[in-house]
């Protein structure tokens, strides 16, 4: 295989596969932080000690996950100056700074913050604990924040200009501000929070499936679907809206995510198609499956005959790879709606009051469907940025350096190696932590240990 | 003397205190760890890892946020430094990884002969890793028009090896001088015993090491004897000189946390003497701090933003050491 030995290739594999790992963990630790909030506030509100222990229960697990998830990271900023240098020189005075400031306003906050979260219950006051869990999300949210303006700016680059092979930068606002930010960052962090709702209700529903603490469980898997209620219709909506975003300012990207060849004459629409296989060198398609008349037309312009540029009208090399995009898009709508249809059908559980301690375990089909949820949904945010990142091929920032163009000059071996290193490392880890989760999720939650912060227990040692 | 512009020069200094500060931080950290790995008694063993369990990802972000501003405002200087130093960068970061995940690791694991062996193991490669790094920053990097052009082993040479030992060693010292903090009784005493040692070779390593990069670069010893460079030369080498025999007399005292502070110090000294050495160069020989700099509108906004945030950062961080002051006792990591 001859890309096996272009060292591009390779440091773009190597990038992939190590975001791929690590976007898993900042998913839970971002969404469980906020999940962490909410139950210490209604322990300190009701003072009802089941909410203490699901705080402490839920830790656990955060703090496992939150290890793997600093383990795997710190590569990725190093690999912007190791596998990536032409690129980060080029971007100079705009993509480095926003990572600093990830790094200096954001993963300080948390990071600093995590001690007393995770290990300080009887060294501080209750009210000072729940700051420091407080301060432990919003770090983490802040941190999304920047990585987000970071990634957005290489979709759609904003507030300067190319001048002689480097990025001018005039205004930070708009470059902060890029027409992707808003958008972009949102559906990520709506699916932290979705992800995680997933994550505890699958776990909470295999418990009750399990019959194992079943009361303490209903609480947390009722505070998953009430969320999850709210945001899987929410998702939907920006999900939406950032398909549009794309149409408008990356319109290659969403002819690849669409495999749609031809631009549609005026007033006739484009046709969305559920399954397709691209011929790149004839430039069209060798088959379709199941096509809805006018449905790209509708999702794009929100009119029967608005009009969608086809990949034919860009040079062949400006256009993305359109395989991945295109399924992995489609994988990740499905799941999206499944989720909601999931959300229904638990509402109507609900609803016919069978949501109890008594009566649940016997819903299995709901129950395991819930427990399937767990890994689709983490499926569903890596397909959405396998769309998002290969349909931005063959561009590093859109339209204006290519992925190429920006990638160190770094012999094969190395990057080979390199790669091969973390292909085995992040495996191990990967599976050390499903045994040691596995663990934790089987010894369940410790429903003895007495709540901190009686009359005597504030500060000191 | 070439001065570089205001804002470059302000943020050169600046993330040189920050380096070394997490130098220094992460320093014990990484000593403490390459003490663990010599340590066949397991309570001593949980002590050290309960001593480190809630400042070791602190003191990694800190790192993390000093590669983010570098980034941000020598992004010519990190892209090339980066690419040149591959593998050792790699292996640093491959430390990092393992000792991040050993202590969750370590404290799920029924037996923990191996996640033990993986912890002790990642901190000495991180420190031998940084090491190496620090070494081929001295030796000088090939730079023509702002891109590497050497090969990727270039930072293995005898003096990069010599480099990271002595670091490793350094670290060590303050690793031993942060469990006096921590422990008490025989660990302790053994911890002042191991100090000692280890002030006595670091201090050697360095003094060695002076003599080898002005050997290597001879223009050197003629800007430690000149002014306005005496000024960050070799004064601040004599501060370390004076700030060993201070550690060698708190050795002595009864105090606990004067050696710590005293072997920072030692550090921060003698990295501000290297420092003035290659001024106005942020990588030698070829990359001056302007030629590195971002544009001035990216400097600013950056001086702008971190700059009034740092002391809240400062605070949050002494607070969280305050909050988990005293002796580990028993108590191993995350526990209460």
């Amino acid at each position: 295989m001859a890309m096996f030995c272009d060292h591009v290739f390779l440091s773009r594999l190597q990038f992939a596969f190590t975001t791929m790992f690590h976007i898993n963990y900042p998913l839970l630790s971002i969404g469980l932080s906020i999940f962490l909030v909410v139950t210490e506030a209604l322990w300190l509100k009701t003072k009802d000690p089941a909410y203490y222990h699901q705080t402490r229960f839920w830790s656990k697990l955060f703090l496992l996950n939150f290890a793997v998830g600093v383990a795997s990271g710190i590569p990725l900023e190093f690999q912007f100056g190791t596998n990536w240098s032409l690129f980060s020189i080029a971007t100079h005075g705009f993509f480095g700074n926003i990572l600093g400031f990830e790094g200096t306003l954001a993963f300080m906050l948390e990071a600093g913050f995590l001690s007393i979260m995770l290990f300080g219950w009887k060294r501080v006051s209750p009210r000072m604990h729940f700051f420091s869990t407080c301060m432990v999300a919003f770090g983490a949210s802040l941190s999304a924040f920047w990585i987000m303006v970071a990634n957005s700016w290489m979709q759609t680059p904003a507030g300067g200009s190319w001048v002689n092979g480097r990025y001018i930068i005039e205004s930070y606002w708009q470059g902060i501000f890029n027409p992707d930010l808003p958008w972009g960052f949102s559906h990520m962090w709506v699916a932290c929070i979705e992800t995680t709702l997933f994550v505890v209700g699958g776990l909470s529903a295999w418990y009750i499936w399990e019959n194992r603490h079943a009361d303490f469980f209903l609480k947390s898997f009722k505070l998953a679907i009430v969320a999850a209620i709210i945001l899987t219709p929410v998702q939907i909506w920006l999900g939406d809206v950032s398909g549009r975003i794309v149409a408008q300012y990356e319109p290659a990207k969403l002819a690849g995510m669409e495999a749609h060849w031809e631009t549609n004459p005026p007033g006739q629409g484009a046709d969305w198609t559920l399954m397709a296989w691209p011929d790149t060198a004839n430039q069209k398609n060798s088959w379709t499956f199941l096509s809805i008349p006018d449905g790209l037309s509708l999702l794009v312009a929100h009119s029967f005959s608005g009009q969608v540029k086809g990949l034919r009208d860009f040079p062949r090399e400006d256009q993305p790879p359109i395989l991945i995009p295109y399924y992995s898009f489609r994988i990740m709508i499905g799941i999206g709606f499944a989720m909601f249809a999931l959300m229904l059908w638990t509402l109507w559980v609900w609803y016919k009051k069978r949501l109890t301690a008594e009566l649940l375990p016997r819903q299995k089909w709901l129950l395991w469907s819930w427990i399937a949820f767990i890994p689709l949904s983490y499926i569903a945010v890596q397909t959405g940025w396998l769309t998002r990142e290969v349909g931005r091929q063959p561009w590093i920032i859109y339209g204006i350096m290519r992925t190429k163009d920006g990638a160190s000059p770094l012999p094969v071996g190395a990057v080979s190696t390199s790669l091969i290193f973390y292909l085995v490392i992040y495996t191990v880890l990967f599976l050390t932590l499903l045994f040691f989760a596995w663990r934790i999720i089987k010894q369940g939650p410790d429903l003895a240990a007495s709540p901190p912060g009686g009359s005597h227990d504030t500060g000191g040692k | 003397m070439i001065n570089p512009p205001l804002l470059a020069n302000i943020w050169f200094w600046f993330i040189g205190v920050l380096l070394i500060v997490y130098v220094v931080l992460d320093g014990f950290d990484l000593g403490a760890g390459i003490l663990f790995l010599a340590t066949r008694d397991e309570k001593r063993r949980t002590q050290i890892m309960g001593a480190l369990g809630y400042t070791w990802h602190v003191n990694q972000t800190l790192l993390l946020a000093t590669g983010g501003l570098l980034f941000g405002a020598f992004p010519v200087a990190y892209g090339v430094a980066l690419n040149a130093l591959y593998i050792p960068v790699s292996l640093l970061l491959l430390g990092f990884i393992f000792r991040a995940v050993s202590f969750e690791f370590v404290s799920q694991a029924h037996n923990k002969t191996i996640w033990n062996l993986t912890f002790g193991g990642a901190n000495l490669l991180a420190a031998l890793a940084q090491g190496f790094i620090l070494g081929g920053v001295i030796t000088g990097l090939k730079i023509t028009g702002g891109v590497y052009t050497g090969s990727v082993w270039e930072w293995l040479t005898p003096f990069t090896l010599y480099i990271s030992v002595g670091l490793a060693c350094g670290y060590v010292l303050l690793g031993a001088a942060y469990l006096i903090i921590k422990t008490s009784g025989d660990m302790q005493a053994s911890c002042r015993k191991l100090a000692l040692a280890f002030s006595l070779i670091s201090f050697l390593l360095a003094a060695g090491a002076i003599v080898w990069t002005w050997q290597m670069t001879p223009p050197l010893i003629e800007k430690w004897a000149t002014r306005p460079f005496f000024w960050i030369t070799s004064v601040p080498a004599i501060f370390a000189f004076l700030a060993f025999f201070g550690i060698l007399t708190s050795l002595r005292s009864s105090s606990e946390i004067a050696p710590l502070i005293l072997a920072g110090l030692f550090f921060i000294f003698t990295f501000l003497s290297l420092a003035g050495s290659f001024y106005p160069y942020i990588l030698p020989p070829g990359l001056t701090i302007e030629a590195a700099a971002s544009p001035t509108i990216t400097l600013r906004m950056m001086l702008f933003v971190v700059v009034p945030l740092m002391p809240i950062v400062i605070l949050y961080n002494v607070y969280t050491y305050l909050v988990f002051r005293g002796k580990t006792g028993e108590a191993g990591y995350g526990e209460e």
